[in-house]
């Protein structure tokens, strides 16, 4: 039986290595080092404790460099340049790349969940818009869902994205009153009849859009909400219906009093909001998805009853806060594969890592971050050249992840795709940029699309990362060099015919480890990385390039 | 089995309302394309090219309904596509009964050059049972062959992975004599179309998505290590054996996909749009 009961003991490193990967971007041999040590209990706080951003907002304060010299990076109110905006998008999905890469704890993790769960095209939005829109899915990331979604109502990237902007009570539109329920909340049932989805009804949208109307877009940031601080659209009460809104037997025929006034207004909302999540299946949802993104594609009548209704349950008893259903479910026995004899058939490895998991982990993990250029003195390689064009375009888009301009409001198929999930990210598409992600870091090119000599601005020297980055215990001891590498790399520790083949075949090239251990005191005497350069960057290509290295 | 099995769906020869799954089709044009089909010689050798416009498309506006154009008209006065004038739309086929007959928006001369030519059928109101109204789960049934009906509401499977899979059970993933190409290539989205997926995951489908197939047989070869031997018995061996028989597929298919595609030449000019962009231009031609 599935079970939440906490894990005991201190973690350990594959437990310790397990946690971080599922949750943080910012994967390190240190930091699983460290988690090893604790209990669950201490490291899972650690992981949820709210970390600052290193800069608040993107900036470029480099004249030489900036083509729109002396304005601000957000349009400054009425101030319109379409052609800049556009360009200084790039500032902003940067901005937020930057920081989730550096984030040593949940939150960008999170802030991503809620992107995919609530998701915008960038492509939809200004570039300020869409700045508020990820500062408010960070704000709200750990703290409390139902606040978090009634902020989005009021959001100026979501009223334009799914034209909430243009729901007005002689004119409803219902397209983001049906998000509201399919999507971001309650979620659609079975069909159990015309118009009946089990959880609501098609006039239960029909409501809600009349809720809905009246939200306005403004454009210049004068107005921003006084609990977050961000910037917000407003209300128009001559656009909002005023009267009353009766809602189905699915939400036990809740009337909401309509008002005028935009006080009034503002309590519908809440009455609306507080509707909805009165409903059970809203935490039950929001578990799901959680488990999905976290733990497994699989959701099996086990894991329903003994793991996502107790955690929904805890969502619930705590009034939608976040972080408690986080902390009972990367501390419970289930996540380790600890609530059963069997502790090694479920759960490790089980899920296949996403392009951005891949690729910002394996940077934190070599270290490479250190070479990522200076976001306030290399403002156009930074924003620009690293993160514009080679991680968005080109490491995460040619690997199926266009992140920031999901194709639609669903977000990205990986995440919510039945019945596949994450298998999604892994496919006859996606293989070739996932398996050349080693050859891009060794070389510091591209190796593939349209210019694969290109430099990707970061460059793994993988004799130094070796001798200096104090992973190794004994870096002229092959067979601990291959061992230690493995460890944390791979999500299990390899079968011995497995590792005889990253051993014997890969490293050693059936040499006698003795050559190893020669060529490497050549190197550290000589400096000449020739020799021992060869079979480590074969070791690095064939454990990024196995199965076993997709998977988390 | 035959290519053109999968087209018997078709109706053939003098046609009339037509069946599928207990459901009346009706394509009008009579019988226009399914003459040009059944009339066609050697189509073994041809592939059925799916494309899919994702989005909205205000449909109305596409086919205009010439019989109730009056009723349009009224209800869309704003946004009307007129029906004489420069900006009128275009008579498709005034041979038609008169409650078939439709108008094409004006930018679409060239479907209706080759409407006229018999090469293009249009089929109307395709819907389901129980509509479901989610933009979401609509695709999701479209792409499964689904419907709104509890018992097919959710197939976990698409009815071409289907249709492929009955069509071509003997092949698993990797080329066979008989069958040297994979039975499908999708181009466009990087991420699985639901309507290949089939129950037993073969890798029958190809994802050419963003790749240039001129160097993938060379690009392929670059990439992977030995295959995993000993896969453990747990959800972490299932994801790696599902991994392999990706890669699997993609080595054994690569080679004759760099072959099949440098042997075409692209003999028209296309215009600079995505979706002519795509390599597909050079597999047709």
């Amino acid at each position: 039986m599935a079970s939440l009961n906490p894990l005991q003991g201190v973690l350990g490193t594959r437990q310790a290595a397990h946690l971080l990967r599922r949750t943080s971007f910012k994967y390190t041999k240190s930091k699983v080092d460290a988690m090893a040590a604790q209990s669950a209990a201490d490291a899972v706080s650690a992981l949820l404790a709210p970390q600052p951003f290193l800069m608040d907002q993107p900036v470029y304060d480099d004249p030489a460099t900036d083509p729109v010299e002396n304005i601000t990076w957000l349009l400054p109110p009425g101030l319109d340049l379409p052609a800049e905006d556009f360009i200084l998008r790039r500032y902003v999905l940067g901005w937020w790349l930057n920081e989730a890469l550096h984030d040593p704890g949940i939150g960008h993790k999170m802030t991503l969940f809620f992107h995919q769960h609530m998701a915008i095209s960038a492509s939809s939005a200004s570039n300020a818009m869409y700045f508020d829109y990820l500062n408010l899915l960070h704000w709200g990331s750990l703290g409390n869902f139902k606040k978090l979604a009634t902020k989005l109502v009021l959001d100026n990237a979501m009223l334009r994205y799914l034209n909430n902007n243009e729901n007005t009570k002689n004119n409803p539109n219902e397209n983001f009153a049906r998000e509201f329920f399919e999507l971001f909340t309650i979620g659609k049932g079975p069909q159990i009849g015309p118009g009946d989805y089990t959880n609501y009804t098609e006039d239960d949208i029909v409501q809600a859009a009349k809720v809905l109307t009246g939200f306005r877009v403004l454009g210049n940031r004068s107005v921003s909400d006084p609990e977050t601080g961000i910037p917000s659209g407003i209300i128009n009460v001559n656009q909002h219906d005023t009267g009353n809104k009766t809602f189905s037997d699915k939400f036990q025929g809740t009337t909401i009093t309509g008002g005028g006034t935009t006080l009034q207004i503002i309590q519908e909302l809440n009455d609306f909001v507080d509707m909805i999540f009165a409903q059970e299946e809203v935490s039950k949802l929001f578990c799901r998805r959680i488990y999905h993104f976290f733990v497994s594609r699989i959701i099996t009548d086990e894991i329903e009853s003994d793991i996502i209704e107790p955690l929904a349950a805890t969502m619930r008893n705590n009034n939608y806060e976040i972080k408690p259903v986080l902390q009972q479910l990367f501390e419970s026995q289930h996540f380790y594969d600890q609530d059963d004899s069997d502790n090694s058939d479920e759960i490790f490895g089980g899920l296949i890592k996403s392009p951005l998991d891949t690729v910002f982990q394996s940077i934190n993990f070599f270290g490479l971050d250190s070479q990522i250029p200076s976001p306030t003195l290399n403002v156009a390689r930074h924003y620009g050249t690293f993160y514009s064009q080679t991680i968005l375009n080109h490491m995460l888009s040619l690997a199926g992840m266009p992140l920031f301009f999901p194709n639609d409001v669903a977000g990205y198929p990986g995440y919510y795709q039945e019945p596949d999930y994450n298998r999604q990210f892994f496919n006859s598409s996606t293989i070739i940029a996932r398996y050349k992600l080693p050859a891009m870091l060794l070389t510091g090119t591209r190796q593939i699309g349209g210019a694969p000599n290109a430099p990707i601005i970061l460059k793994l020297d993988i004799a130094q990362w070796v001798e200096n980055s104090g992973f190794f215990s004994d870096a002229s001891d092959p067979y601990a060099l291959v061992q230690e590498f493995l460890r944390y790399t791979l999500p299990e520790e390899p079968s011995n015919d497995r590792f005889n083949y990253y051993y014997l075949t890969v490293f050693l090239d059936n040499l006698p480890p003795a050559d190893w251990t020669y060529e490497w005191q050549n190197y550290l005497d000589t400096g000449d990385d020739t020799e021992v350069k060869i079979p480590l960057e074969r070791l690095v290509n064939a454990v990024m390039y196995s199965p076993e290295f997709q998977t988390m | 089995m035959k290519r053109r099995n999968f087209l018997r769906i078709a109706p053939s020869a003098a046609i009339t309302p037509f069946v599928v799954n207990g459901y009346k089709m009706r394509p009008f044009a009579n019988s226009k394309i399914a003459n040009v089909l059944s009339n066609c010689e050697g189509l073994d050798e041809r592939a059925l090219v799916l494309i899919q416009l994702k989005g909205g498309n205000d449909g109305v506006n596409t086919l205009i309904p010439i019989a109730q154009y009056d009723q349009y008209a009224n209800l869309r006065s704003d946004i009307k596509v007129p029906d004489s004038g420069a900006e009128a739309f275009i008579p498709l086929d005034n041979t038609l009964p008169l409650d078939d007959q439709v108008g094409l928006n004006p930018a679409m001369t060239g479907v209706k050059e080759l409407y006229d030519k018999g090469w293009v059928n249009i089929v109307q109101g395709v819907g389901y049972e129980n509509p479901n109204q989610s933009h979401f789960k609509s695709t999701d049934l479209w792409l499964s062959g689904g419907d709104g009906t509890s018992e097919n509401f959710s197939l976990g499977t698409g009815w071409m992975g289907r249709s492929m899979q009955s069509l071509f059970p003997d092949v698993l993933g990797a080329p066979t004599t008989a069958m040297p190409d994979p039975l499908g290539i999708q181009i466009g989205d990087p991420n699985p179309s639901l309507g290949f997926h089939t129950e037993t995951e073969h890798q029958n489908v190809i994802n050419l998505s963003g790749q240039d197939p001129a160097g993938f047989f060379s690009l392929i070869q670059t990439i992977g290590g030995a295959a995993m031997t000993d896969i453990p018995d747990s959800e972490y061996g299932d994801e790696i054996s599902y991994i392999m028989s990706v890669e699997q597929s993609v080595n054994l298919y690569a080679q004759r996909i760099t072959e099949v595609f440098n042997a075409g030449t692209n003999e028209g000019n296309y215009p600079a749009f995505n979706l002519a962009d795509q390599p597909l231009k050079q597999w047709l031609d």
